[in-house]
């Protein structure tokens, strides 16, 4: 097995079938010190959990069976008990991953994370100058107060990712932004799919790439053969789940439907709730608008956007949809 | 060099799932699955047990015979070694 992505692939597979929530991501808060515009989240109206309620949350993933922890945001580091929670990760050996932009990690933080041997940093930045990142963020000297601290990261041996959106805005910067990666020391993953927000605002999506363009980065390779009806069409809410900010559980940070709240019910209620089994029903087969397109064996169906977007998990994406036709019109590897 | 004190790599991270021990290890490139026998021996290997009483633990869990068990915990500890999943044993240098 020398992929370790293969392995996680593998792994998963074995978690999936089993319902077994092998990959956690808690967003600690929604608050963020950036204003980035193409952000998805919907602030989280209720009170945060309180360290004390996510310690007892991490307790109970360890108990279910969660290994993978990503702590999100909003900006994790808004957080004044961040280290605490990482620390009691670590005590309960999960395999931490934090996402952040960085703009707040001192050098003692960031010593601090070494030591807890978290397993990656992965950073937001849009841009490969100033401008255009900042740009981006609407937040001024967020792209040196980020990239400061992701040199910071390599220099103390932490693996770090740039992590990029591509989009109208910074498309014609994606290499720069892959040299600035090599300069920091990390790993660029592109991503060009811009999302709507999750209380269905389109705006984020003015800024996606245009057909053609998108076209252009993909890979033109089928991502699957033909699938068993059987088949489920994704990881979220069988071995994926996201716990928001004040408690909610949903299947996947991009499919609000939650399945249950950690301020009345254990994670295990929620986790084996009515509604997390009524969403595990949701395989290829009910994808009815799915099965004569052309693209089908182009397309990794995404349940939370096709519910953002149409209302419907089973009705598909317009998001989707394009990447779908991009692939099949793409590069060739 | 096998260590007298099996301690677990600091960057590891493993959960039980489905009876199956999974490890992982932030700076290594594989994610292993350990049997029951495996997760005994990796539960124990806190740097506070010796490996002969993880021999011994072996043993008395799993009815085997002390030989078969010692060879086949030494050989396991020499593995996870090999693969980075337990620290190794510092050097001892004279002054």
């Amino acid at each position: 097995m020398s992929d370790p992505a293969n392995g996680v692939r593998a792994f998963s597979g074995g978690a999936r079938q089993l319902n077994i929530p092998v990959h956690a991501l808690v967003e600690l808060t929604h608050r963020c010190n950036l204003r980035c515009f193409h952000c998805y989240v919907d602030p989280d109206e209720r009170p945060e959990l309180s360290t004390e309620e996510v310690i007892s949350l991490l307790d109970q993933l360890a108990d279910a069976g969660t290994l993978f922890l990503t702590l999100t945001g909003g900006e994790i580091t808004l957080r004044r008990d961040l280290m605490k929670i990482v620390e009691h990760a670590r005590d309960r050996r999960f395999a931490v991953r934090l996402f952040t932009n960085a703009t707040r990690l001192d050098e003692a933080t960031i010593d601090r994370i070494a030591q807890l041997r978290v397993f990656d940093v992965s950073v937001s930045i849009y841009g490969a100058s100033r401008q255009t990142h900042d740009r981006v963020t609407r937040v001024p000297g967020s792209f040196v107060r980020s990239t400061t601290a992701m040199r910071l990261l390599h220099e103390r041996g932490i693996v770090t990712r740039l992590k990029c959106v591509l989009m109208a805005d910074n498309y014609g910067e994606r290499q720069g932004i892959s040299d600035l990666a090599d300069e920091l020391g990390a790993i660029a993953m592109f991503d060009p799919q811009v999302t709507v927000r999750n209380d269905g605002d389109a705006t984020p999506i003015t800024h996606r790439l245009d057909d053609d363009t998108l076209a252009e980065i993909v890979l033109n390779e089928r991502v699957h053969g033909d699938v068993p009806a059987e088949t489920p069409t994704c990881a979220a809410g069988r071995d994926t789940v996201s716990i928001s900010p004040s408690g909610i559980v949903n299947p996947c940070v991009q499919m609000p439907f939650p399945l249950g709240d950690l301020r009345s019910e254990t994670f295990e209620q929620a986790w084996n709730s009515p509604r997390a089994r009524k969403m595990r029903e949701i395989t290829f087969g009910r994808l009815s608008a799915c099965a004569a397109c052309e693209d089908a064996s182009y397309c990794n169906p995404c349940l939370g956007m096709n519910l953002l977007e149409t209302g419907d998990a089973t009705r598909p994406s317009s998001s989707v949809c394009r990447v779908a036709r991009a692939r099949r019109r793409g590069v060739m590897a | 060099m096998r260590p007298d004190f099996p301690c677990r790599a600091a960057d590891t991270a493993f959960r039980m799932v489905d009876g199956e021990m999974i490890v992982v290890s932030a700076s290594g490139s594989n994610i292993i699955g350990l049997n029951e026998t495996g997760a005994l021996v990796w539960e124990m290997a806190d740097g506070s047990h010796s490996i002969e009483e993880i021999v011994a633990a072996v043993c008395a869990t799993f009815e085997v015979e002390g030989e078969m068990a010692r060879r086949d915990v030494f050989g396991f500890v020499d593995e996870l070694e090999a693969e980075g999943l337990i620290e190794p044993v510092a050097e001892v240098t004279s002054a």
